[in-house]
């Protein structure tokens, strides 16, 4: 399930077959109110010059490599989606084709409408998928959780192509959130605090993930006065 | 292909393992003209390693697992259990099991022979197994033989007292071949709808007449089928057919009578007004009528008792004397034989891709009829042997005296080694050399071309062209026969990039920064006679600007670095043309080559030397290579199965030798424990891929 997640937060599926050295942000900023700011980001530059030579042979290993055009109609779906979600505003895409980078970024207006964005996404992405429906992310009084709605099942993992976990072990998944006030305290020990304590940064192996080894959740308490 | 010779590797190593019965008996079985047999001798090979321990390896597994997917239908119970335990199925074959093909008509024949000792063993046995999967197996038996049909499969299992028999026949035809036949308006619709008249071997003008045991045409070897076209008739035909089939010179009664259903279809949408249904009824059609077939054929050969004129080329008859683990013979004659077999004269089963080229095709089918006049009686002899440390195998190519000539004058007595000091040697992936005279070859060419059938005349237009073009002394100068080509390891190509990262406080900003993309390095080194003759060549690149000179005689193809996969080098020196990726060799080791640690060592020059034909494959480079070229070579489990294959397998070398007495092949798997069976370790070798595919530890 978190590759089948990843890829489709990703949106890029195809193109993920080709490279290994990626990453996946996901980087949220939030207010007082309980509105904020979310960027999806895969980012290939790394494997750039790979990916070059992927793109001008159109297939490699027998996969057809998927053609700029078709992976702007997948973001560009999933732009409508998020934009068409209550709450959302202000939906917009980036592609640097120069440095394969690709980014899905809104404003949300409350944490509901921004849990119902995400899972709306990933299920128009994902053909209509009905299994995105868990909440990603909650609020209880002082307490924010980062949340794993999703059964992650390593004996899925291994059934990948070689080359493909392969790949896995050493693309990166990354969590940033900015709070409006510091942390005080944070569940998960892999995740860094930054200096000014408003910050939340955690870093994971996709392949870790998807084998359930390591997790994004996390209870992070909040100072509040 | 590549699938089914492993499959067919796999199956011939795990049959080592079953039973004792003397080979004679067996023999019989084997028909007088098969194109291809494999036979397998365990008792030599039980000697060097014992079976118990494949048994136990993780390959063993894997092998098991092939044959059933090969063979198909029910699950792998019954071959697990007969694989495991022959003996226990009254297989007793320790002196010699064979694979075969046989091309009988239209229909292509596969057969396994395994000496049987216990005709009621293996009964009692197939009872017991298959008691839970009778809906998927169905046999009987008579105290003098057996069959074994299995659901959806294309196999039967056939015993009579003394052999157990895995046989297969199949008629095939290629979807777009059937569609442009039927929609051709020279090519009559009903004959390829049958599908059984289209086939006929006619001799050349000129050739000999076919003996007594080639195939017989279909009019006089058909079973009958009925295809059931009429789109408003949905009901099965049943059909009963005379059986006439053109079989070998055999002694048994073939009067026997088939019945078996022809295919039920319900009409569907069909967008090539009809083609698709006919060709969907014609291949469930030609299922049930190779079924049939396979089930009259192996039946009577049972009764019988084999084949009353059994395999007894002298090719063969010699191999066999010899006492390998695994033997091959191989009729080339009738190997190309069927390359020309499937179609009119003019036509190539080619996918329906010939649209428009008669011509070509006309020219292409002629070439065929060389190559067959040309193999008139050769052969092809292997053996195979799993020594301690070291597959090895043998291949040599019994040729007529026609091509022995040419052989003479086309190939060197051996690959020189002066160009080797040119490749990088100390990380040496793979490597291939050959060498010939261009001159001699060129007539040799010209002879095979002018040789072709006297109805045949494209080749010789051809050859007439094209000598006219072509200037064999001149092309003789600029290559005078060797050539070596070789990826020599790994290049780390840095390259600029843009990208993302965070800084301290975790907020994203752009950065350049400098990634290593990796990329095969590659040479080719060619001998020359004219350096003159090559540097006008090169000046003519830089004329129109194709090439930059860098220094005296090394060059660079000129182009943009950035979208090229890599930057290529040429170099000249007084008896090599370079190309190549590495810029150092081209550079600066034009003139002395690698020397000292860098250079191929003495054991690796001795492997090299004394063939006209070398291939070189060291696996673990290989791997690493291609783990590389993914990006996926950070990657601590690829470390550790790299590291597994490492410590199994060394190299892989081919080499043929060619000359007017003899042309041979042979073939190295060298493995690292010098102490240990090839075969444990080949064994162990399957097991880490296996593992590769399915991490189901992880």
């Amino acid at each position: 399930m978190v590759l089948r997640s990843i890829r489709v937060i990703a949106t890029l599926a195809l193109l993920l077959q080709f490279s290994s050295c990626f990453e996946i942000t996901e980087d949220i900023t939030w207010n007082a109110d309980g509105s904020g700011f979310i960027v999806l980001m895969l980012n290939l530059s790394e494997s750039k010059p790979r990916m070059d030579d992927y793109m001008r042979q159109k297939e490699v290993q027998g996969y057809k490599v998927p053609k700029k055009q078709e992976v702007e109609q997948k973001l560009e779906l999933a732009r409508k989606t998020l934009a068409s979600t209550p709450g959302f505003t202000q939906v917009s895409t980036q592609l640097d084709w120069k440095n394969y980078i690709f980014s899905l970024r809104g404003r949300f207006s409350t944490l509901a409408s921004l849990n119902n964005g995400v899972n709306k996404v990933m299920s128009e992405l994902d053909n209509g998928s009905k299994v995105y429906t868990g909440d990603h992310y909650t609020f209880s009084k002082s307490q924010f959780q980062r949340k794993n709605p999703y059964d992650w099942k390593p004996e899925r993992y291994a059934e990948l192509p070689m080359t493909l976990r392969y790949m896995l072990e050493k693309a990166r998944l990354t969590t940033v959130y900015r709070f409006p006030v510091e942390v005080q305290k944070s569940s998960n020990p892999k995740a860094r605090v930054s200096p000014n304590k408003t910050a939340l940064k955690l870093t994971e192996p996709i392949s870790a993930l998807a084998k359930g080894s390591v997790s994004l959740e996390n209870r992070v308490t909040l100072q509040i006065k | 292909m590549k699938r089914s010779v492993q499959i067919l590797l796999s199956l011939a190593l795990i049959l080592c393992s079953i039973g004792q019965l003397t080979a004679q008996k067996a023999q019989k079985y084997l028909p007088s003209s098969p194109d291809l047999v494999i036979g397998v001798h365990p008792a030599a090979l039980n000697k060097k390693v014992p079976l118990e321990k494949l048994k136990a390896t993780r390959g063993w597994e894997e092998t098991v697992q092939l044959i059933s997917l090969f063979v198909k239908g029910g699950d792998s119970t019954l071959y697990k259990k007969m694989f495991s335990d022959p003996s226990s199925f009254g297989l007793n074959t320790m002196e010699g099991m064979w694979w075969y093909r046989e091309s009988i008509g239209d229909t292509m024949l596969y057969r396994l022979v395994i000496p049987l000792v216990d005709k009621s063993k293996l009964e009692t046995q197939l009872a017991a197994t298959l008691e839970e999967q009778s809906d998927l197996f169905d046999w009987n038996s008579s105290p003098d033989q057996g069959v074994l049909e299995i659901t959806d499969s294309e196999w039967i299992l056939a015993w009579n007292k003394e052999v157990l028999l895995f046989s297969n026949a199949t008629i095939s035809i290629n979807w777009y071949d059937y569609y442009q036949q039927t929609n051709l308006p020279d090519v009559a619709v009903d004959s390829a709808v049958t599908g059984v008249d289209d086939v006929m071997i006619v001799p050349e003008e000129g050739e000999e007449e076919m003996s007594d045991e080639m195939i017989v045409p279909d009019e006089e070897s058909d079973i009958e089928v009925d295809v059931a076209i009429d789109s408003e008739d949905v009901e099965a035909q049943v059909v009963k057919e005379e059986n006439k089939l053109g079989l070998n010179p055999v002694a048994w009664p073939l009067d026997t009578t088939t019945t078996y259903v022809s295919p039920i279809f319900t009409p569907i949408e069909d967008n090539y007004d009809g083609t698709y249904t006919r060709y969907d009824s014609l291949e469930t059609a030609n299922k049930a009528k190779a079924l049939a077939f396979n089930r009259d054929q192996t039946t009577a050969l049972l009764a019988a008792n084999g084949y009353q004129r059994a395999l007894n080329n002298p090719h063969y008859l010699t191999l066999l004397q010899q006492t390998p683990d695994v033997s091959l013979f191989m009729d080339y004659e009738k190997f190309y034989g069927l390359q020309g077999k499937f179609g009119p004269a003019a036509r190539l089963p080619l996918g329906g891709m010939d649209h428009g080229m008669d011509t070509y095709m006309s020219f292409v089918s002629s070439l065929s009829s060389i190559t067959q006049s040309m193999y008139r009686g050769a052969a092809l002899t292997a053996s195979m042997n799993f020594n301690n440390g070291e597959v090895v195998a043998d291949m040599r190519i019994h040729l007529n005296e026609k091509m022995k000539a040419w052989n003479k004058r086309t190939y060197k007595t051996s690959l020189s080694t002066k160009l080797l000091k040119y490749l990088r040697g100390d990380r040496s992936v793979a490597f291939m050399g050959f060498a010939f005279h261009p001159e001699n070859a060129w007539k040799v060419f010209r002879e095979v071309m002018e040789s072709a059938p006297p109805s045949s005349k494209s080749p010789g237009d051809f050859m007439f062209l094209l000598d006219a073009l072509v200037d064999e002394k001149a092309i003789s100068k600029i290559w005078s026969g060797e050539c070596l080509a070789a990826i020599t390891g790994i290049q780390s190509v840095p390259k600029t990039v843009t990208t993302y990262e965070y800084d301290e406080d975790f907020n994203q900003k752009e950065v350049v920064k400098e990634v290593i993309q990796k990329i095969p390095e590659f040479t080719l080194a060619m001998t020359h006679k004219d350096m003159d003759t090559w540097k006008r060549i090169m000046q003519l690149g830089i004329k129109y600007d194709g090439l930059e000179p860098m220094g005296v005689n090394a060059w660079k193809l000129k182009g943009d670095g950035s979208s090229a996969l890599t930057d290529l080098y040429f170099g000249l020196t007084e008896d090599a043309v370079l190309i190549s990726n590495a810029r150092d060799l081209v550079e600066n080791k034009r003139n002395t080559g690698y020397t000292g640690r860098l250079a191929y060592n003495a054991e690796q020059k001795k492997l090299l030397k004394g063939h006209n034909m070398v291939m070189y494959l060291n696996p673990s480079q290989f791997a690493e290579l291609m783990l590389s070229y993914f990006n996926a070579d950070g990657s601590e489990s690829a470390q550790a199965d790299l590291e597994r294959i490492y410590n199994t397998m060394d190299y892989m070398l081919i080499s043929d030798e060619k000359s007017k007495e003899k042309t041979t092949s042979s073939m190295r798997v060298k493995f690292r424990d010098p102490q240990k069976n090839s075969l444990l370790q080949f064994m162990e070798y399957l097991g880490i891929l296996s593992d590769m595919r399915s991490k189901n530890e992880m």
